[in-house]
């Protein structure tokens, strides 16, 4: 099942994924077990921060609609925060196409150029082999 | 009594009786004989000069007549001012005759006076009617030269005295056709004209000039007299008057709203070219008719009838000559000056056009509508198709990794998914084909207070308190009832929702209902979780949800967007992330619907 080589348990990446739906969380959650990664799992931008501080991820996989606090603001909160602001992130949401998340697009949401564009906005319903791919692409 | 004593006799008496001062000077100008009249006007004359008696004076006057007449022997006429034996002036005329002695001396001569003060005091008095009166007076000979003019005349037209008057009064060296003067020349008669001439320094002179007969030597009209009286303040006033009539006629005939009035009496007086227009009736067949009230509404007639100011009609129907009805703004306006009625006037705006806009732009954001939720269909679709491609994966999975547990959750994935998409479709449907509003005359309250009593129980159960602010005198209003209920049970659904999601313990929803300068308000309050920015912006565009998968499919206030604006109202929000929402649905009635089926249509101002 596992197409990445044999790890030790410290080389094991640790992937966090933040999405309001179960059926998603647990999507992911299998795919990327399935891989040899493990899952941190998030159901709100608020239980994600809390997460986080307890122990860092590799990479973060952020769904942008949820109810309170949305995944761009987590991300602008995780961007203009030293600790954090080097962890990679891939936004993944049904919302919008790529284009109003890249370039321009991001910039209407996200005006402070402080914050830097995310490494990768895929959109639902996701593609399998390309999903994984932009993970490992960006987790080494 | 001999032949030369009566002789004697009768100079006497004739020097006594003579209507005529008479006086007899010697070359020293003592007077030696004088008669009792002379005497009467001038006192005592013995031993006294002539120009001590006549003028009071110490010596002989300067140009004196009678050293004239002493000189060469001719008589002489004279006009001379004396001062009479009360002191007072005196004019008299004097003849003075030289008696001639034998040889050709003359002793003396004789002056024969004629008191002529009361002429002199009435042509004075004439002058001064003659240079003062408020006219142009001035006399012309033949040649139509002026010989004399008046103070008035001279100021305004300068000395004028030797010129012909057409240069005077017209700057032209041409007579004027019809000119009056001539006629009274040919005639004898009094003419009269309106001219217009200039003035010495070339401005603009209107008069009234009406010329007389004038004869000097009794040989017919030897002069005419003409009177020009100056019209031109009153032509400037008549100018401005009548360029302002022509600017207020012209304003009703050009304006785009249909203009009409009617007098004291009610006769139609004013009916503009978009009067015809709108009623489909001709000016001509209307004015000077008493048939006011087939034009306006009746509440109209009824204002004049108790003496009131004014009337505005926001939406009314009036009915055009071909019996169609057609909807205007009403303004009428009772017209009085010091309490007493003038007349009454009206203005129709024509709303056929801007009804028809309303129509087009209520359709325009209708079509905006389906498409923003053609949009957020697809929206929903990719989330449900990312959720059977995951129930898939993780069925797979277990079974490959034969884990029950995560197969069963995989399939129940699969069957959360296509529950979902049958709800979609089913939300969608309705949407989409929408349904037909039944309008009526509503009691918005009454709407309210049902939902209130939907949500009673439900809210007791979760520990939220829902209450109602309603205002009690809101009038009935065309709306769909249906409609207006789902809009709010909507809106209440969704706080009650947001009181679910919040953390807060004392969780309350308020309905509240008002109506403010002719719009109806409902607000729907809740003091839960709030949105944030981008929830805002995305709340009314989309399929849009943040309730997860087993609350709704986003398509909640889609609908309440469109039924508010089936009813030509909108809905705003006000959101404060942590502290709440406020959902406001607006009613302004002027652009409620009317009443379905009922093609009377009705005055709903």
């Amino acid at each position: 099942m596992s197409e990445q080589p044999e790890r030790n348990e410290e080389e094991v990446r640790k992937i966090m994924i933040v999405d309001d739906e179960p059926d998603i969380l647990l999507y992911l959650d299998t795919l990327l077990q399935d891989h040899g990664y493990r899952v941190i799992k998030a159901e709100s931008a608020e239980e994600a921060w809390d997460k986080l501080r307890e122990d860092k991820p590799d990479l973060l996989c952020l769904d942008i609609m949820m109810p309170k606090q949305s995944g761009i603001a987590l991300y602008k909160k995780l961007k203009t925060d030293p600790y954090f602001k080097d962890v990679p992130t891939i936004f993944i949401s049904a919302f919008s196409t790529a284009k109003d998340f890249t370039g321009r697009g991001f910039r209407k949401l996200v005006p402070d150029r402080e914050v830097p564009e995310p490494e990768a906005y895929l959109e639902k319903p996701l593609n399998i082999s390309s999903f994984l791919s932009t993970v490992q692409e960006n987790i080494e | 009594m001999d032949q030369v004593e009566l002789k004697n006799w009768l100079h006497t008496q004739l020097m006594e009786k003579v209507p005529t001062n008479i006086a007899i000077i010697d070359r020293g100008f003592k007077i030696v004989e004088a008669n009792r009249r002379f005497e009467n006007t001038y006192g005592d004359w013995r031993e006294r000069h002539c120009f001590e008696v006549y003028k009071r004076r110490s010596s002989p006057c300067t140009n004196c007549v009678a050293s004239q007449v002493f000189a060469d022997g001719k008589p002489r006429v004279n006009e001379e001012e004396g001062i009479d034996i009360n002191g007072k002036p005196s004019y008299y005329v004097v003849h003075v005759e030289p008696v001639q002695a034998e040889g050709g001396a003359i002793p003396y001569v004789i002056e024969m006076s004629n008191d002529v003060t009361e002429q002199r005091m009435m042509q004075q008095e004439h002058d001064i009617i003659f240079d003062r009166v408020p006219c142009y007076i001035s006399v012309l000979n033949r040649d139509m030269t002026v010989v004399r003019n008046n103070e008035l005349f001279r100021q305004r037209f300068g000395d004028a005295l030797g010129k012909k008057c057409y240069q005077i009064y017209q700057h032209s060296e041409e007579t004027c056709e019809n000119c009056p003067a001539m006629r009274t020349f040919a005639d004898g008669q009094v003419h009269t004209a309106y001219k217009t001439g200039k003035d010495k320094s070339g401005r603009t002179v209107y008069y009234y000039v009406n010329t007389a007969p004038l004869s000097r030597g009794g040989d017919g009209t030897s002069h005419v007299i003409e009177m020009a009286l100056d019209l031109t303040e009153t032509k400037v006033l008549e100018q401005q008057l009548k360029q302002s009539f022509d600017f207020q006629e012209n304003l009703i005939n050009s304006a785009i709203d249909a203009v009409m009035a009617v007098d004291s009496e009610g006769t139609i007086n004013i009916f503009n070219p978009s009067a015809e227009k709108l009623f489909q009736r001709k000016a001509e067949e209307v004015i000077g008719k008493n048939i006011l009230d087939q034009f306006v509404p009746k509440q109209f007639i009824d204002t004049i009838a108790n003496d009131g100011d004014s009337l505005l009609l926001r939406e009314t129907w009036v009915t055009d000559a071909e019996g169609n009805q057609v909807p205007v703004r009403f303004s009428g306006t009772v017209l009085k000056s010091g309490g007493k009625y003038l007349g009454s006037s009206a203005v129709f705006q024509d709303l056929r056009q801007r009804k028809q806009l309303e129509q087009e732009k209520l359709e325009a954001e209708r079509m905006a509508a389906v498409g923003q939720t053609v949009a957020g269909l697809a929206h929903g679709i990719k989330n449900v198709l990312t959720g059977l491609e995951g129930g898939m994966y993780v069925v797979n999975s277990g079974m490959k990794k034969n884990d029950m547990e995560l197969t069963q959750k995989g399939w129940n994935m699969l069957q959360n998914n296509i529950e979902r998409i049958t709800s979609y479709v089913k939300d969608f449907l309705g949407f989409a084909r929408g349904r037909e509003p039944h309008v009526e005359k509503t009691d918005p309250n009454a709407v309210a207070r049902e939902v209130v009593e939907l949500y009673k129980d439900k809210t007791n159960q979760l520990g939220i308190e829902l209450k109602a602010d309603l205002q009690p005198d809101i009038a009935l209003a065309n709306m769909d009832a249906e409609g207006l209920h789902s809009c709010l049970t909507n809106l209440v659904s969704n706080a009650v929702d947001a009181c679910e999601m919040s953390d807060k313990e004392d969780c309350e929803i308020n309905i509240k209902s008002y109506e403010k300068e002719g719009t109806i308000y409902f607000e729907v309050t809740d003091n839960g979780h709030g949105m944030d920015y981008e929830v805002k912006k995305k709340v009314f565009t989309t399929f849009f949800s943040t309730k997860g998968t087993s609350k709704g499919t986003g398509l909640g206030l889609l609908v309440t967007k469109r039924i508010a604006q089936e009813h030509g109202g909108r809905v705003e929000v006000d959101s404060e992330e942590g502290k709440g929402s406020t959902f406001r649905l607006v009613f302004p009635r002027e652009r409620l619907p009317d009443i379905t089926g009922n093609s009377n249509k009705e005055d709903n101002q």
